[in-house]
């Protein structure tokens, strides 16, 4: 036996000293060439979303007074970007983030009569710093990449988007530990993170720089033009973290072991890539349920018919959904509509994060269907055929996507003259709102990894056909939102035809998919 | 409804001669009561066995006491400290039912490393001596992250025994041992309260009833029966 000698009897430097080696053991146990193949991994597929970002922006630059145009109307939207980021992090402090502790750490550590401050500092200093790195390193990419339109060095451009992206995320995970060190309830950071966001879309509609957060989004254009005000961004988004780690002791041990259980799960399917688990786990790490009473109740009915079971079924899904749910799929796709505006006013590359709201918003409605496929051998044993049993929850799914394209097209319109959404909105809507629903459909019944059959096609193919899954059902919605690039940029001559001709197209992966969900059986546990 | 989510401590009446004193402790989960109002004592010295069908809110009762969970009424004081406190902490030695480990330290780390934290006093002959009565003492460089379910029972039975506590809280610790390991435990817990702690375990395990001096009864999260521990007593609680 190795139980070693304790010189010191501080808890505190047991709490060093296990800490040490804990580092030691985990270092003990990582391999030099698998350390060196994740660098390999995360180097080569950075390269890869550069690389696209760059040949997707256009790349004419814009004249010295367009750059300052720019620089005056930026900083609001990069200000409510920030203030969403803020936003979750409010929400997710009041239910105990963002911290995610071990387990052992909860039940050993926490419970033991050492001061809890020194206990979680550290971690809340790591998760800092983490996430500052991480903005850093997506504030870099972004600014390197704005930099091929707007007249200034590359350098400063990247340097500045660095910084406001590092801060930004300083601040989020910052407010987020204020919220949970305080144990603030959920109803009023819910309330908080409205006020902040409701701040920043004023300043966007008004055309003001009086939200804190538009003032830190001004740093990271600071090269286009100077604004002071990016100075006391800066300062709140240091002190906001301070005072986050500062009054962390008092996290709730209950919220810590229950985060601790599920983030423990959900790591484990996201290596697997299992989106589904991904999904429930996440469901109830934000303790979304669904509601006991429905907003509407459907009495019972007298028909036999299987497709009036399942959308009645389906409706009856929906009618349960929390609020937080019916807000985030609204919210989901007035963040599309405003994706696809940019993409309109000459970012293309944005078109992607419109297909990929969509499809998460559908995610949602296909929530139905996907709780049968958690349970093939209750789907097997339905009189149904299985393939036309997925079919049939499409109905209801496409319904309320359909409602949610309208949504869409509405938020589009801040950034797009009415008329051209007008004339383009009836071209596409039918196809958007299909392919969404079928991709989000696609998705769950393709069931989690089978690693045993994929692990017979070798490391490589493995890899590529795990992220083939993932990646192949929020490209069919962005498909079929490419026809709107046809359009083109002057309002007054949208060519209406070419997008119309460009969405027939669209069939063919939308037939494509839908044989696809035709012809899938259940896999049998 | 108060802003912020801390509820004042409630001192009055606290017996600080008392080992766990609760007052109207109760827990909701939002889609049922988990612990309705719960006011139980124990005294220095007692082994009370904390019986009840499943969802009777055993576990709840322990986790609130051992403050883990937040109650949503009244209080649990630990020899006269608010559950969750340092003081409380240090008087309090708790087994969730499931036992929960570090992944990369060894059994003898963690032995040292939770005697360290709670400042025990010469620890190692006596973590030498648990090692031994557990039969694990040519495992203890060995992860325990990796043992089967009754050797994380015993690890986690070590790791509650190696520190001072007071009060020792313990959420169906027979789950997973063998029978020499169940009467091995039945004694341990008899020389925890022999030598003045208190134990409150919750199980149904029958061999223990010789030793203990109560027996608290739960169902449906209310208190159901508090008197002296009889086999038959305790099938008919858990048996509803």
């Amino acid at each position: 036996m190795s139980i070693a000698a304790a010189e010191l009897e501080s808890p505190l430097d047991a709490l060093q000293d296990l800490r040490r080696n804990r580092r030691r053991n985990r270092l003990a146990d990582v391999h030099w060439i698998d350390a060196l193949y994740r660098v390999y991994i995360v180097g080569f597929l950075g390269v890869i979303a550069v690389a696209l970002g760059a040949d997707a922006l256009p790349g004419d630059p814009v004249s010295a007074a367009e750059a300052v145009d720019f620089a005056h109307d930026a900083p609001a939207w990069l200000g409510l970007a920030i203030a969403v980021a803020v936003g979750i992090g409010l929400r997710s402090g009041s239910r105990g983030g963002p911290l995610v502790l071990e387990a052992p750490v909860v039940v050993h550590e926490l419970n033991a009569p050492v001061d809890r401050a020194a206990v979680l500092r550290a971690p809340a200093v790591k998760q800092l710093r983490f996430l500052a790195f991480a903005g850093a390193v997506v504030g870099a990419i972004a600014g390197e990449l704005a930099s091929q339109r707007l007249p200034v060095n590359a350098f400063a451009l990247a340097g500045a988007g660095a910084a406001v992206f590092a801060l930004a995320g300083l601040l989020a995970s910052g407010a987020a530990m204020i919220v949970s060190g305080r144990r603030v309830r959920w109803w009023p950071a819910n309330l908080l993170a409205l006020a902040v966001l409701a701040w920043s879309g004023l300043d966007i509609l008004l055309g003001t720089t009086t939200s804190p957060l538009t003032w830190l989004a001004s740093g990271a254009l600071w090269p286009v033009t100077f604004t002071p005000l990016a100075i006391a961004g800066a300062v709140l988004a240091v002190v906001i973290p301070v005072l986050g780690v500062l009054g962390i002791g008092k996290l709730s041990t209950e919220h810590a072991l229950r985060r601790a259980s599920l983030v423990a799960q959900l790591r484990f399917a996201v290596t697997l890539q299992d989106v589904r688990t991904v999904v429930l786990l996440r469901r109830q790490l934000s303790q979304e349920k669904p509601r006991t009473t429905p907003w509407v109740r459907i009495g019972w009915g007298s028909s036999t018919n299987a497709v009036l079971a399942v959308f009645k079924r389906d409706w009856q899904s929906y009618l349960r959904f929390p609020l937080v749910r019916l807000v985030r799929m609204v919210v989901l796709a007035a963040g599309a509509g405003i994706a696809l505006g940019f993409t309109w006013r000459g970012t293309p590359a944005l078109i992607l994060v419109a297909g990929l709201a969509l499809f998460v918003a559908a995610y949602d409605a296909a929530e139905p269907v996907a709780q049968e496929v958690d349970h093939p051998t209750r789907r097997e044993s339905y009189p149904e055929d299985p393939g036309r049993f997925l079919v049939n929850h499409l109905i209801a799914a496409v319904m309320v996507m359909l409602v949610l394209c309208v949504i869409t097209a509405g938020a589009a319109t801040i950034l797009i003259p009415v008329g051209v959404v007008v004339q383009l909105f009836p071209s596409v809507i039918v196809t958007v709102a299909g392919a969404a629903a079928l991709a989000a459909i696609i998705s769950p019944s393709q069931g989690a990894p089978d690693s045993a059959a994929l692990v017979g096609l070798g490391p490589d193919v493995m890899g590529w056909v795990l992220i083939a899954r993932v990646v192949l059902p929020p490209t069919l919605v962005v498909v079929a939102l490419l026809p709107l690039l046809g359009a083109g940029s002057d309002p007054d001559a949208i060519d209406t035809a070419r997008v119309a001709n460009s969405t027939i197209w669209v069939f063919i992966p939308l037939v494509l998919g839908f044989i696809y969900l035709r012809t899938r059986k259940p896999k049998h546990l | 409804m108060s802003f912020l989510d801390i509820k004042p401590p409630r001192n009055d009446d606290v017996d600080q001669k008392l080992v766990l004193q609760t007052f109207e402790l109760g827990k909701d989960y939002g889609d049922g009561m988990g612990v309705s109002a719960l006011d139980l004592k124990i005294k220095p010295k007692e082994l009370v066995m904390l019986v009840g069908p499943n969802g009777a809110g055993k576990s709840t009762f322990l986790g609130l006491s051992a403050g883990m969970l937040e109650p949503t009424t009244g209080a649990a004081y630990i020899a006269g400290a608010a559950a969750g406190s340092v003081e409380a902490r240090a008087a309090l030695s708790y087994l969730p039912d499931n036992p929960v480990l570090y992944d990369d330290l060894s059994l003898a780390e963690h032995i040292e490393y939770v005697a360290r934290l709670h400042a025990t006093v010469d620890w190692k002959d006596y973590a030498e001596d648990l090692l031994e009565m557990f039969g694990l003492a040519d495992r203890a460089d060995d992860l325990p992250s990796r043992f089967s379910r009754g050797l994380k029972q015993k690890t986690g039975l070590i790791l509650g025994l190696i520190r001072p506590f007071r009060l020792m809280l313990i959420d169906e610790p027979f789950v997973g041992l063998d029978t020499p390991g169940q009467e091995m435990l039945v004694e341990v817990l008899s020389d925890v309260v022999a030598q003045g702690a208190s134990v409150l375990c919750s199980t149904h395990q029958l061999d223990l009833v010789p030793s203990a001096s109560r027996c608290v009864g739960l169902r449906d999260g209310e208190l159901a029966y508090d008197g002296p521990a009889t086999a038959e007593k305790i099938r008919e609680l858990v048996g509803g």
